[in-house]
């Protein structure tokens, strides 16, 4: 039996952990195939607080990972498939055992989206990535499309210019959500070239990505774009799809929270991403996955007495 | 005499510390020209010799795990200033914020100014300061894990100190000058319930002492007279604080313990005015929350001066989708 169980281990589930454990909480950390979450495909990250030089995403992870076990915090690398929250101790089957915790905090996160086309599926792995940090390396010289118009989608595509001979940037309205100094450097770049108002309907390819279909969506024009390689940073998908009917969602699958952590299920709180789709930051993730072990300690305290 | 600064300001941040710079970092690569203005940077950070709770962080005192938020937002072109605010007014669609020797203008203002704990005003307690005597039970508590602590202080924080503590040491002192006032009914059971919590009440610390770490406090009992040491690894001091809300009481609402009222989004009750960290009536208070905060406060001010100038803010990841309140 468990005081907390954390799910994920992003920088929300670490820190969870990490304050969890520190306040002599007897906590599990469900981490998941592969612990660090969604930082450990970034390249560098330059915002998060305490590193001027810029950390990359997966040394951050690998620190906020040693952290959390420091403190004598289990960690697991495995898969949740199945919860029972409606009685206490909760129970969180995962691919490998069944645990019971007094507590649970959510830290799931949320992973890529894509865009739903057959064409973009059946070519997956084949020139079709979410992943610029995971993939680039395989574009050396060639010329690649990045699908979005936010941060993201201008950090992978600065990326991308290490190897990619060209890079071009298309999103479908042309309105960019990136911020200014992410869409200046850009910008900057003689290998990045911008589309607006492209919206891709299709991936074209047999074996490999030949080419997209855009779309203009004011004209409803289409035509064919030669490329070798498509990388979507369009945004994400909360990973909740084991807690439905368990604890209540938005529409879009988003956690529903009350007061910073708490969920529908008392006992349940919620941490990062998987409730958060407004600021999705590494330091926010973190601060909330803090007040998620406050909160959590909170209320085994005031049940002991 | 006091002079004007000629350079305008999109955003100006009072306060260099963990929600401070955090603000200012975010605030900087969105291209905002931003000022932070702080006396001294660090805060309650500077409390602390060591830190261990900040996340990526193994181990930095607090002063450098704040020079080094500060070397990051000078990086994205903010642009930090050592000084004292003396006065925050309204000047049509702007702010301006004063020092003793300057008038800075902004659009947008992030209070960021913490709070100061309170000190029990003994001598050598500033030399044992984060070697033993501190004010945060969940910072440095578990430093002390299976030691004897104590901690002074008649308010509820006190309690919840001398709770958090009594899971992790043999034995606490809780000493209170007063008794009567202060502390949940249910917090002062579950720690009656503790066993292992002695109260000492009536009474109050005197004397620390000890050389390079606490060792010692010396507690009176105020009707008697009566003294006695204890020897303890810590001490923590828990009596309140020094709030600053006179320098904004009037711009901002504030709730009755002097913190600014925020949103979620850390909006105060005036347009252009955000707050993050301490200063706040957010609950918690942690390093690691006060950064966040103040990357949501920065981010807020972003959002809002773009849709000034017509411009589209920030969007949730489907947010845009629906009609924002």
């Amino acid at each position: 039996m468990y005081d907390v169980i954390v799910i994920g281990s992003g920088p929300a589930g670490l820190t969870a952990g990490l304050y969890a454990s520190r306040a002599e909480m007897k906590t599990l950390i469900i981490a998941g195939p592969a612990p660090g979450g969604q930082l450990t495909i970034t390249s560098e990250v330059e915002n998060y607080p305490g590193f001027p030089e810029a950390i990359l995403g997966p040394e951050l992870m690998n620190k906020m990972l040693a952290q959390s076990i420091r403190f004598g915090a289990t960690l697991v690398q495995e898969t949740v498939v199945r919860v029972d929250f409606r009685n206490r101790p909760f129970h969180v089957q995962t691919d490998k055992a069944n645990y019971e915790g007094r507590t649970v905090i959510i830290a799931s996160g949320a992973d890529a989206k894509w865009l739903g086309l057959s064409s973009e599926q059946k070519l997956r792995g084949h020139g079709v990535s979410a992943c610029a940090t995971c993939d680039g390396f395989f574009f050396k010289g060639k010329e690649v499309v990045v699908i979005g118009g936010g941060d993201s989608a201008m950090e992978e595509a600065l990326f991308l210019t290490k190897f990619a001979s060209k890079v071009t940037i298309l999103h479908r309205s042309d309105q960019f959500r990136a911020s200014k100094i992410m869409l200046s450097r850009a910008k900057a770049n003689p290998k990045i070239v911008f589309r607006p108002n492209a919206q891709v309907v299709e991936v074209l390819g047999v074996d490999k990505v030949t080419g997209v279909r855009i779309k203009n969506p004011t004209t409803e024009k289409e035509i064919e774009f030669l490329t070798e390689g498509v990388f979507l940073a369009i945004g994400h998908q909360p990973n909740t799809s084991v807690f439905q009917g368990q604890v209540d969602l938005d529409e879009k699958g988003y956690l529903k929270v009350g007061n910073n952590t708490l969920t529908s299920v008392p006992g349940v709180f919620s941490a990062g991403d998987v409730a958060d789709h407004r600021y999705r930051q590494a330091v926010t993730a973190a601060g909330l996955g803090c007040m998620a072990a406050m909160d959590a300690e909170k209320l085994l305290t005031q049940e002991k007495g | 005499m006091i002079q004007d600064s000629s350079s305008e300001n999109d955003v100006i941040i009072i306060g260099g510390a963990s929600a401070g710079f955090p603000a200012a970092i975010f605030s900087a690569r969105r291209a905002l020209r931003t000022l932070v203005i702080a006396k001294n940077y660090g805060g309650q950070l500077t409390l602390t010799d060591s830190i261990e709770n900040y996340p990526g962080v193994h181990r930095a005192s607090g002063m450098e795990l704040a020079e080094r938020m500060a070397k990051q937002a000078e990086t994205f072109g903010a642009v930090i200033h050592r000084d004292e605010v003396v006065s925050v007014s309204r000047e049509g669609d702007r702010f301006v914020v004063a020092t003793p020797t300057h008038q800075h203008r902004t659009k947008a203002l992030i209070l960021a100014f913490g709070k100061t704990p309170r000190d029990l005003g003994l001598a050598g307690e500033q030399a044992l300061k984060g070697r033993g005597i501190t004010h945060c039970a969940i910072c440095d508590g578990p430093k002390y894990k299976g030691q004897i602590v104590a901690v002074t202080g008649g308010g509820n924080s006190a309690i919840e100190a001398a709770l958090y503590l009594s899971r992790l040491c043999p034995q606490v002192y809780l000493i209170r000058r007063n008794s009567i006032f202060g502390g949940e009914k249910m917090l002062i059971q579950m720690l009656h319930e503790a066993q292992n919590v002695e109260f000492l009440d009536g009474e109050e610390v005197v004397e620390v002492k000890g050389f390079d770490h606490l060792e010692q406090i010396i507690v009176q009992d105020m009707k008697t007279g009566a003294r006695k040491t204890l020897s303890v690894a810590a001490l923590f001091v828990e009596i309140g604080f020094i709030a600053r809300p006179e320098l904004v009481r009037g711009l901002v609402s504030l709730n009755e313990r002097g913190e600014i009222i925020i949103d979620r989004n850390n909006r105060t009750s005036t347009p252009f005015i955000y707050a993050a960290g301490d200063a706040t009536d957010l609950y918690y208070k942690q390093s690691v929350i006060s950064a966040g905060e103040g990357a949501k406060a920065a981010l807020a001010a972003y959002d809002d001066l773009m849709r000034a100038q017509g411009k589209s803010g920030i969007k949730g990841d489907w947010i845009k989708m629906k009609k924002r309140q």
